[in-house]
């Protein structure tokens, strides 16, 4: 990439490179597939039981949104684009929702119930995640780990349905998918940092 | 012998130099950025960054806004629709620059 395409890529991409601020997310249902997986693990009982751990979720997630943003700014500064901040943001909640679909409770971030097929929320992730592929100002490695991304999840969404598995394998893969995609896509961020320069003609 | 020597288009001075440039090009790919986001994606000390913002300010490329936050200054710097026209004309010519040199024999 040249210094042209890599300025034009930076500010273009600035707010989609920092996937990393819905890691949370992420990291809640992996937690949450692990305790699951406990023997005679506790289940939550009553509304406020249930709510809880979604109302603590939430406030992580807004935290730590909160203390990345902070961190881009310290680190990059701040941009203004037309759309791109949004739409991506916009792209992962989606992500979010679709795999609360799944754990069979919609507004519950601790998925106690498994017993929900990804058949819907397989093919809307895998959508989703294949989009950067198709953006040829993206560098190949970052098209080649979204491709792979996409059809990992596709690939674990056929074999759920074909083999009547439970939801288990299909959130874990997806988390640790767009886990591993949050963290490329940050150490693709810092890349694009400009070494130190003094050649201006002052 | 100057004859002979190809005559190329005129470029902008002001536009060509390479740090003027980066700054630009990060510009016209956004709304607006702030002096850190320029300073992190160009690599210019605070200084040199300043001093480039300054001439493209004053050739009315660019326009620079500094606001107050919390005891600090804030400086927000975009295109201009006149820096808009200017930089694409640069990249023009420079295409045409580089067809020109394609044609020449040898």
């Amino acid at each position: 990439m040249n210094d042209c395409n890599r300025l034009t890529y930076l500010a273009r991409h600035y707010y989609e490179l920092q996937a990393l601020r819905f890691a949370p997310l992420w990291i809640a249902f992996l937690a949450g597939l692990v305790y699951n997986s406990v023997p005679g693990h506790w289940v939550a009982q009553g509304p406020a039981g249930r709510i809880l751990p979604f109302l603590g979720l939430l406030a992580v997630e807004i935290l730590w949104y909160w203390t990345t943003m902070r961190y881009y700014r310290w680190r990059f500064g701040r941009l203004e684009v037309n759309q791109t901040a949004l739409t991506i943001g916009f792209n992962w909640v989606w992500i979010y929702f679709a795999l609360e679909f799944c754990s069979n409770k919609p507004w519950s971030s601790t998925p106690w119930n498994w017993s929900d097929s990804p058949w819907f929320a397989g093919p809307v992730i895998a959508i989703m995640l294949i989009l950067p592929t198709f953006d040829s100002q993206n560098s190949l490695a970052r098209r080649v780990e979204y491709a792979v991304g996409s059809a990992l999840i596709a690939t674990v969404t056929t074999l759920s349905s074909l083999c009547r598995w439970d939801a288990r394998g299909f959130i874990a893969i997806t988390c640790v998918t767009v886990l591993a995609l949050g963290i490329a896509d940050h150490v693709l961020l810092m890349s694009l940092r400009a070494p130190r320069r003094e050649d201006a003609d002052v | 012998m100057s004859e002979n020597r190809p005559s190329f288009p005129e470029v902008d001075r002001v536009i060509h130099e390479p740090a003027r440039l980066a700054i630009l090009t990060v510009l016209s790919a956004c709304e607006c950025a702030d002096f850190t986001f320029l300073q992190s994606a160009t690599g210019l000390s605070k200084g040199n960054l300043s001093v480039q913002l300054t001439r493209l300010d004053e050739a009315g490329l660019i326009f620079i806004d500094k606001t107050l936050y919390r005891k600090t200054t804030r400086t927000t710097v975009g295109l201009t629709s006149f820096g808009k026209q200017q930089l694409n004309e640069y990249w023009h010519t420079m295409k045409r620059i580089q067809e020109q040199g394609a044609r020449q024999p040898g």
